[in-house]
């Protein structure tokens, strides 16, 4: 009986995404967490962008920029870990959809459409409308997929723009990162209907452990975010969920510190709000950063998940999707 | 300029023909032009063309020498002209500056408030007012974890202001981060960002346009600005069903805030297939009959508009044809016709100054506070 030790060496660990800035305290948890391949955000200018591929140049040893399926395996054959760019959202190509083109061969794989509020592709799920997808929306689908990336919908952007991006684009799509909205009523969650949706389409769905999208008791645990992938594979099925841990920065700043990201801004007009005044609220206990990453190996053995589904649920689910959405 | 005794003598006897006869002596002539009548410009209308995009920095000496004939035919005081539509924030920024030189070339007078409208005109100028005709240039409050995060720049409708923006469109014909133009695939209400913005602008003194914006967008900017709100160059869709357009409800909704609605010229906005002068005083007639006289102008919206212009706005076939554009007034100095036209409508002469320019004054005081 394989250890959840063993076993996790063995996969293919893909973290569907994340935000934390590419830099050693990052690799040196990607190390320790067993991490095969890490999404993280590309440049959305070409400062950033070319700071990130100076990094992994530097790195070279340890990293390496994938955009194929093929170099992610044969990155882990060599003991390397490989890092996949995406984009959250697709406000830095402003109203030129052209960019995208310009973006994917500085190594953007993956594409998302709206983050939190409207942009001119459609609404945020932090929005105050439920406005679907403009006519530039329609244009950009098009094109995420005739550039072969991969289509990121739900999560930040809102169900009324997915659902129409759900129906320009062809072939599967993903749902980068995002959690259950049966388990926590948070917009930032997704419904039932629309996992079943992209499960239809054969895509998968990445399952955060920001703190405050798996619960809203005051510390979010391990078990509470297991739940979460529990509910999605019964609702999607395990071909289709993924992991996706998107973390920002840990550890948090000192209680007391005023986080000026999370201040209420007197710019807006209040919408019922999807994040936590609390930094305390950002983390997952037992998941605060990708160097945890073992523990939902384990986590998932604990709960009867066979070796094939939690290697499913851990990367192969990502990979089957990348390969069938870039090719070969 | 110095005045003969002659100029003088007859000025002061038009003043007292005035005095003595009321309207009866003014019925005789509305004198539009200076050279024409010589006039004082206190007899000749103040004209607002709300809206023109054909006054450029980068047109040709020709097209704009042109285009100031015409203006000075038609006796027209004061034209908003766009500084920005699609671009974005640095592009809009080197738009406003080339403005500067551009206007001392021609001997334009940028006009930031109402008296320096009727100033210019009371000079013999012309008045130009810097007009943003889309609001994609705010750029975007790029939301992080609910919050709009720190490094957005909210001074950005106050520097326009600064540098003399005085009326500015919501949106352009498309979906923005503030509300969806009127031939978007959706019709949105505004953001919350949008919500923000359009107390901004009331805050900051930038009279709020409706023109080229969708419905839900347009109705509730009506509703919640403090100010009256204007569709610089929008016509009726009951006599024209354009995207472009507005309904009876949207009308009545800025009238009743005291708002005013600028007659456009556009041919495709005045009618299907046969733009005439008198179909563009039809809707003119059907905006102040509907609405009152009080809440229409004139938004001419002589634009050159170019094919690659076209194409590379994605315009909707179905609302614009390809252009050149028809105008149902030719150009300008055809404004004798348009006040003749009112005139064989029944307008009497304070109407007739209202819709040529009086009625814009009005909200442009009122919001800019001068």
């Amino acid at each position: 009986m394989i250890s959840a030790k063993e076993l996790h060496a063995q996969l293919m660990v893909v973290n569907g995404t994340d935000a934390s800035p590419v830099d050693t305290v990052l690799l040196e948890r990607m190390t320790k967490g067993g991490l095969t391949c890490n999404v993280v955000y590309g440049g959305t200018n070409l400062q950033d962008t070319e700071d990130l591929h100076q990094y992994i140049r530097d790195h070279s040893d340890d990293l390496v920029l994938a955009t194929s399926v093929r170099q992610i395996r044969e990155a882990k054959r060599q003991g390397k870990i490989t890092i996949v760019f995406n984009w959250q959202h697709a406000n830095p190509i402003g109203p030129d959809e052209g960019l995208l083109e310009v973006y994917q061969r500085l190594g953007i794989s993956i594409c998302g459409l709206c983050y939190n509020v409207r942009n001119l592709i459609g609404d945020g799920c932090c929005e105050r409308t439920e406005g679907g997808l403009s006519l530039f929306g329609e244009r950009v689908v098009r094109k995420i997929n005739e550039l072969r990336m991969v289509l990121d919908i739900g999560g930040h952007t809102s169900e009324a723009t997915s659902w129409d991006a759900l129906q320009v684009a062809k072939g599967p799509v993903v749902c980068t990162h995002t959690n259950c909205r049966a388990l926590r009523n948070n917009p930032r969650c997704m419904t039932d209907d629309f996992m079943r949706a992209i499960a239809a389409r054969g895509g998968v769905i990445g399952i955060t452990c920001y703190g405050y999208f798996v619960t809203d008791k005051p510390t979010a645990t391990l078990d509470l975010f297991l739940d979460h992938i529990d509910h999605a594979v019964r609702t999607a099925g395990v071909d289709h969920v993924g992991i996706a841990l998107d973390q920002i920065v840990y550890p948090p700043p000192p209680p007391g510190t005023p986080d000026e990201e999370v201040q209420d801004d007197p710019y807006v007009t209040p919408t019922p709000r999807a994040y936590p005044k609390s930094s305390d609220q950002w983390y997952t206990r037992g998941l605060e950063t990708v160097g945890e990453t073992p523990n939902i190996t384990e986590g998932l053995m604990r709960r009867g998940y066979s070796p094939t589904d939690i290697g499913k649920i851990m990367g192969e689910n990502w990979l089957r999707v990348y390969e069938q959405v870039w090719g070969s | 300029m110095a005045e003969t005794k002659s100029e003088i003598s007859r000025r002061a006897f038009a003043k007292v023909a005035v005095g003595a006869a009321g309207a009866a002596a003014l019925t005789m002539t509305l004198p539009l032009v200076a050279e024409e009548t010589a006039t004082s410009p206190a007899i000749r209308p103040v004209i607002v063309d709300a809206a023109a995009t054909i006054l450029s920095p980068t047109a040709s000496t020709d097209v704009v020498t042109h285009a100031l004939e015409q203006m000075k035919k038609g006796g027209v005081s004061c034209v908003l002209a766009a500084v920005a539509t699609t671009e974005d924030w640095p592009a809009t920024m080197a738009n406003i500056l080339a403005f500067t030189p551009f206007l001392e070339k021609y001997g334009l007078v940028r006009a930031k408030s109402a008296s320096e409208i009727e100033a210019a005109h009371a000079n013999g100028k012309i008045a130009v007012v810097y007009h943003c005709r889309g609001s994609f240039m705010l750029g975007s409050p790029f939301g992080i974890r609910g919050a709009l995060i720190s490094t957005f720049d909210v001074k950005r409708i106050s520097t326009l202001h600064e540098l003399g923006v005085r009326v500015m469109q919501v949106t352009d014909d498309f979906k923005g981060y503030i509300g969806d133009g009127c031939t978007e695939r959706t019709d949105c209400e505004l953001t919350d960002y949008g919500i923000w913005a359009i107390k901004t602008m009331n805050d900051a003194g930038i009279l709020v346009d409706c023109s080229h914006a969708g419905y839900r967008t347009s109705m509730q900017t009506i509703e919640i600005s403090r100010h009256p709100v204007i569709f610089s160059h929008s016509n009726a869709k009951a006599l024209c069903p354009s995207k472009r357009n507005i309904s009876d409800e949207q009308i009545r909704a800025v009238a009743a805030k005291g708002g005013v609605i600028g007659i456009s010229t556009v041919g495709h906005l005045v009618h299907p297939n046969k733009p005439t002068l008198e179909g563009f005083l039809d809707h003119v007639d059907y905006v102040a009959k509907l609405a009152g006289v009080q809440h229409v102008g004139l938004g001419f919206d002589y634009s050159s508009e170019t094919a690659a212009d076209y194409d590379r706005l994605h315009r909707d076939p179905a609302t614009y044809p390809k252009p050149p554009w028809t105008y149902a007034v030719e150009d300008w100095s055809r404004m004798t016709a348009v006040v003749d036209g009112l005139r064989a409508r029944k307008y009497d002469e304070q109407a007739i100054r209202q819709i040529l320019g009086e009625n814009f004054l009005r909200v442009y005081r009122q919001v800019w506070k001068s």
